[in-house]
């Protein structure tokens, strides 16, 4: 699945975010716990100066547990969009012992307060991370293979302008953020 | 988990026997179709990993031990029953096992299992590319005499060598590869088992 989405910094605190998402219906608010790894044998699941082509963790989100791997393409230098797969299993516990047998090592956890908005073409998240700060995530719900993805990204944009906050856009994700603050290349 | 299992080869006529001559014993087996979809890096023998589906039942399953040996160590996680999802997994699992030894074996298995309190005992009739019929004695009782067991039942526990010049040719003459196969056709074969 691609997976295409805007990720922006926000220069105030979390409550005035959250009331700017008042026109939007709400989904809930989920406690969301990402173990990110790297391969200690291949280069292509190692960071490279703090930078991640492509990850593997593994996600308490809630009740429910996740396995996702991301192959990240990019324009150039900027990040365009990744394609994901992921799946839920029953036991994030037993997925560590799984994943530790095939050589895997921890790279750096992100814990994470999402809450959750509803739209009937992005899902929108509001995150409170830890360590990192107020984040806003939009992300398409939907992309087909034929369209363009930088048009795609630009909708996310404007959609995120509406929600009028001061932010900046992100041209990474939050574990590279974490490897950049804890100096983890 | 800990698993003891002893492992051999019988032939399409000793299968169909062997059935009846069980069942008289032991009463009428237990029929279950296994779908297993290995993706491990043979560079590692004491590792192997697959997506298993088994009567509709989807998991994750990886054992811990020597090849050779008959005791393993295993670990398993549920999953959706979402023929998508398991095709995601299996995308996971190969980015994470890609290597010159990789290996991404499809194993199709109709098995016919008997449980007792001290041994669950089981005859499989393999598919895929052609037929091969084995059966798997798996211990529940840690001193019980195995080979009484299997004599009782005219079952010989194979005593070659399985390491990887076994098992390759076995999957040559057998199973289908996951990596000759397209995204849909993968899809189709998991849907039928689920």
């Amino acid at each position: 699945m691609k997976e295409v989405e805007i990720l922006v910094k926000v220069e105030s605190d979390l409550q005035p975010v959250l009331a700017k998402m008042a026109l939007f219906e709400k989904k809930g608010v989920k406690e969301v716990l990402d173990i990110y790894y790297y391969d200690p044998l291949r280069s292509e699941l190692q960071p490279k100066d703090f930078a991640l082509e492509r990850c593997f963790r593994l996600r308490q989100k809630g009740d429910k547990s996740y396995m996702t791997y991301k192959i990240d393409h990019f324009e150039g230098d900027v990040w365009s969009y990744s394609d994901e797969f992921e799946i839920e299993i029953s036991s994030v516990s037993q997925a560590e012992k799984i994943v530790k047998e095939l050589g895997l090592e921890e790279l750096i956890r992100i814990d994470n307060t999402k809450y959750l908005f509803n739209d009937d073409l992005y899902e929108i998240a509001i995150e409170d991370v830890k360590g990192l700060g107020i984040f806003v995530e939009v992300e398409r719900l939907e992309v087909k293979d034929e369209e363009e993805i930088e048009l795609v990204n630009e909708e996310i944009r404007n959609f995120i302008k509406k929600f009028d906050i001061s932010c900046k856009e992100m041209n990474m994700g939050k574990p590279e953020l974490m490897l950049r603050l804890s100096k983890k290349s | 988990m800990k698993e003891t299992e002893f492992w051999g080869l019988i032939d399409k006529n000793q299968f169909e026997e062997k059935i009846d001559k069980i069942s008289l014993e032991l009463g009428e087996p237990e029929q279950r179709k296994r779908l297993s979809i290995e993706v491990s890096d043979w560079a590692d023998k004491t590792l192997d990993t697959r997506i298993r589906i088994t009567d509709g039942k989807a998991e994750l399953m990886q054992k811990k031990g020597n090849w050779e040996a008959d005791t393993k160590k295993e670990i398993r996680i549920d999953l959706k029953a979402d023929a998508a999802e398991i095709l995601n997994l299996y995308e996971i699992l190969f980015n994470l096992t890609n290597g010159d030894e990789q290996r991404t074996n499809v194993i199709q298995f109709e098995n016919y299992i008997w449980e007792t309190d001290l041994y669950e005992l089981k005859l499989s009739h393999q598919t895929g590319k052609s037929d091969k019929y084995n059966f798997e004695l798996e211990l529940k009782e840690e001193n019980l005499d195995y080979s009484k067991v299997l004599k009782k039942f005219g079952l010989h526990p194979y005593e070659g060598e399985r390491g990887i010049a076994f098992w390759d040719k076995w999957n040559r003459e057998l199973n289908l590869d996951a990596r000759d196969m397209t995204e849909d056709e993968l899809k189709v074969l998991i849907k039928s088992y689920l």
